[in-house]
């Protein structure tokens, strides 16, 4: 047996690919041991003492050592010799054979080089994305298009192509969706079950997706629509191609539909089409009388979270009863300590959205409670907030607003307007409640409790300066399997004082009982 | 092409600076700082976070037009790249701090303790499964493992006896061991004893004994850290400074409420071939010093079963 070794200087190879080298250099006809470090000490040491090197050599960390011990000395320099042009070839974006591999820049390389893809997410801007879809639709891809400013001249025929060739678009304008349970876009890691969701609204599916993971269901599917989807010039196609999709899945027992409410033709035949599918539909219209939806197989229902427990009542096999428009009892208990805290000058909530569905959700159960909202997002027009940098009386904004997102990430992922705002609020001694959501999941900040806890504890200094206290509710939409994880996050928060509800509807009403009679 | 940062480390200097490419991976660029012997790394966007590092939101690099050796610069907030078009704005970007220092991390409570034990059985069942050169159950029977494994074992046990003592001289002797020892770029030793370090810190909480230890040991260990390669070096050196990759940060959060242990253990195992488990090897076994109740095997009393 003969050993050999190699220097190679300044190389870096990240340990997955020097193991995969180590094991071809050992398949090397007379090659017995093969080993490619980093060339320090210890190392070093460790393959004398091995038996893989004679003798010491002078250590140099950053160098890679490659050593072999083979049948001859032949064996063991034909080795070095191909390792060494292995790795002067063998660059990140090279694939075997030393053949350099092009990054695909198009579709149809993308298709090349993963010839059984069938779908395609599109996240280029706005202007370039409907050329994208119709190429990726030619090609006989389905379309999640992520991208905004995507005009409905240009969605409309988009989605007719797609569905006259029994394709899907999502989108545009489709921030959320899972596939196959892979999380796309902003979406939480729910377990698997036999739950469907359609969606126009981003937060809205990921607040029914993660509450029925919540509570203990999971999702075959969740398909988002984007925002024009539901309005007539549109016609609902995605909604109602998802519906059929999910009617014929064998895996699909209940199928859950979220939007605001789509414009009256649409409505019918979206209602239409969750007849004839013949399984349990639950139907979420944000805002519409939740009675007016109701009826054979369909389950009209007034909240997300409401919409997220029907569904899982009914994939279980059990009866959808009506919920209840109070707030329950765990969170009742925390109305009058809440109460104690503030003073009588403190009279109004100040929400403060990173999701535009919970913000919408908020001022609707606020407006029911309290009356007038304000809101960048209201539902009445004279509700509108004349300025949406101040707060007036009870305000409800939603920080994704296009207004303030322009040349910044979304709140999702960047809390400092959140932040600052937050902190602005504290200042306004009418403040009582500040409102807040959080968002888990892919594409959301990593840490927003932690983005999060300076500007409360700041907040909280700035009140107790002017010897007021504030009080903080919020809800965080996520699961156990998020990577930011939903236990770990809420126990963060709740250590500087937040209040936290299991769902954003329970929120907004438990703030509205803190504000309301005392 | 222009790509916008996700996050930035809070190790990343906030101002103007100029650096060469110092070396390319599928997922990550490292930038040595002009004038500086440490680096920055960007990453992409599933990546976690480090204290060096700055997130880019793609889900993969352009590498093709980024050579080693060429020059990049940061003006007004922009990363620029001598001859690729390629730029990544950092502006809008928030600043991510790792927060393990700010832990005080009980090992003596029982959910820590279930929690741990969680992540320990969980990491050796793993290490069995990807047949890694360091099981952790195997530094803690001699004679027993790979070479790596029984060449590691002594220092990592004088390493828990001398942290356990408050020993700085002991502790460094036992990594002037371990450093660069082992497979990778980041050598085991190294992930080790940075996870170590990491377990340390996540408990010292405001110990002024304890910190004084870390710092000391710290300080000392910059000049070992010289026997190893860059990358790692640049690991180690934010380690003594209780800055850890949120991969290792997160698990200790999650130790410390014994929430979501396994998903974030798993998480933090995922890093690399081996350096993942290697770093949770050396965190797990971070959080058994200062504590009388730790298992005996880890504490140095070779005994086979490792739970609290």
């Amino acid at each position: 047996m003969t050993t050999s070794q190699r220097m190679i200087k300044n190389l870096y190879r990240d340990s997955v690919s020097l193991m995969q080298f180590s094991e071809k250099l050992r398949a090397l006809e007379g090659i017995q041991q093969a080993s490619a470090v980093m060339a320090t000490e210890n190392n070093i040491s460790l393959l004398v003492e091995a038996g893989l090197l004679s003798g010491a050599v002078p250590p140099s960390p950053n160098d890679l050592l490659i050593v072999v011990e083979g049948r001859d000395e032949s064996a063991t320099t034909t080795a070095l010799d191909a390792a060494e042009a292995m790795l002067k070839t063998k660059s990140a974006d090279t694939g075997e054979g030393g053949v350099r591999r092009v990054p695909p820049r198009s579709l149809e390389m993308s298709l090349e080089s993963m010839p059984s893809a069938n779908f395609v997410l599109i996240s280029t801007p706005g202007e370039y994305a409907a050329a994208e879809a119709r190429k990726a639709l030619q090609l006989g891809l389905h379309v999640m298009m992520f991208s905004d400013n995507v005009s409905m001249e240009e969605e409309i025929p988009l989605k007719q192509y797609a569905r006259e060739h029994d394709l899907l678009v999502m989108g545009p304008d489709c921030g959320t969706a899972i596939i196959n349970g892979i999380p796309l876009g902003f979406a939480n890691v729910v377990r698997r079950g036999d739950i469907g969701v359609v969606a126009a609204s981003g937060t809205g599916l990921q607040q029914v997706t993660s509450l029925i993971d919540r509570f203990g269901a999971g999702i075959t599917q969740a398909m988002g629509t984007g925002g024009h989807d539901l309005k007539s010039e549109v016609g609902g196609i995605t909604m109602l191609q998802g519906i059929e999709a999910l009617a014929k899945d064998k895996a699909t027992k209940v199928i859950l539909l979220v939007s605001k409410p789509p414009s009256p033709d649409v409505m019918k035949n979206v209602l239409d089409k969750a007849a004839k599918s013949k399984k349990p539909v639950v139907v979420e219209f944000i805002g519409a009388d939740p009675q007016t939806i109701t009826g054979g197989n369909i389950h009209g229902v007034k909240t997300l979270e409401d919409a997220a427990r029907a569904a899982v009542l009914l994939s279980k096999g059990k009866t959808v009863k009506k919920f209840s428009n109070t707030l329950p009892a765990r969170y009742k208990s925390l109305v009058k300590p809440a109460q104690k805290k503030l003073k009588k000058g403190q009279r109004y909530i100040r929400g403060l959205f990173s999701g535009g569905t919970f913000c919408y959700e908020t001022v609707l159960l606020l407006s029911e409670a309290l009356g007038k909202v304000y809101s960048n997002t209201p539902i009445k027009k004279d509700e509108k907030i004349p300025n949406v940098w101040k707060s007036l009386e009870h305000t409800v904004i939603d920080l994704g607003d296009d207004l303030f997102t322009q040349g910044r990430p979304h709140p999702m992922i960047d809390f400092r307007l959140r932040n600052e705002r937050i902190l602005q609020e504290a200042k306004d001694p009418e403040t009582a409640v500040i409102l807040l959501d959080v968002v888990l999941g892919y594409g959301s900040n990593m840490d927003p409790a932690g983005e999060l806890i300076p500007a409360i504890q700041g907040a909280q200094k700035i009140a107790a300066k002017a010897k007021r206290n504030l009080v903080f509710v919020g809800s965080v939409c996520g699961t156990e399997s998020d990577p930011q994880n939903l236990s770990r996050q809420e126990a963060r928060l709740r250590e500087v004082g937040v209040i936290l509800t299991d769902s954003n509807a329970q929120a907004a009403r438990l703030a509205a009982a803190i504000v309301g009679a005392r | 092409m222009q790509l916008r940062a996700l996050s930035i480390g809070e190790a990343v200097p906030p101002t103007n600076f100029d650096a060469v490419i110092q070396s390319t991976f599928d997922s990550a660029v490292n930038l040595r700082l002009r004038n500086e012997d440490r680096l920055i790394t960007l990453l992409i966007s599933r990546d976690h976070d480090l204290p060096q590092g700055i997130r880019v939101w793609t889900a993969t690099l352009p590498l093709q037009s980024l050579t080693p050796g060429e020059r990049a610069a940061i003006r007004g907030g922009v990363l620029r790249f001598a001859s690729s078009p390629l730029t990544v704005d950092l502006r809008d970007a928030p600043v991510w701090k790792c927060r393990v220092s700010e832990l005080a991390l009980d090992m003596q409570t029982p959910a820590a303790q279930a929690a741990w034990s969680t992540a320990w059985n969980l990491l050796n069942r793993e290490q069995e499964h990807k047949s890694t050169d360091l099981r952790a159950d195997d530094l803690f029977r001699p004679h027993t493992g790979s070479p790596l494994s029984r060449r590691i074992s002594k220092p990592v046990t004088g390493l828990v006896t001398s942290a356990d003592g408050l020993d700085v001289q002991g502790a460094l002797h036992a990594a002037g061991q371990m450093i660069g020892l082992g497979p990778g770029v980041t050598p085991s030793g190294d992930d080790l004893l940075l996870g170590f370090l990491a377990g340390l810190w996540s408990m010292a909480g405001q110990n002024e004994r304890q910190l004084g230890f870390l710092r000391s040991f710290g300080t000392k260990l910059i000049q070992l850290a010289q026997a190893t390669s860059e990358i790692s070096r640049t690991y180690l050196c934010h380690a003594m400074q209780g800055q850890f990759s949120s991969s290792l940060s997160h698990l200790a959060e999650a130790i410390a409420i014994d929430e979501g242990v396994e998903e974030t253990a798993r998480a933090s195992m995922r890093v690399g071939h081996s350096s993942g488990m290697d770093a949770v090897t050396g965190l797990l076994i971070g959080l058994c010093v200062w504590n009388p109740n730790a298992p005996a095997a880890v504490r140095g009393g070779w005994e086979t079963t490792q739970s609290f």
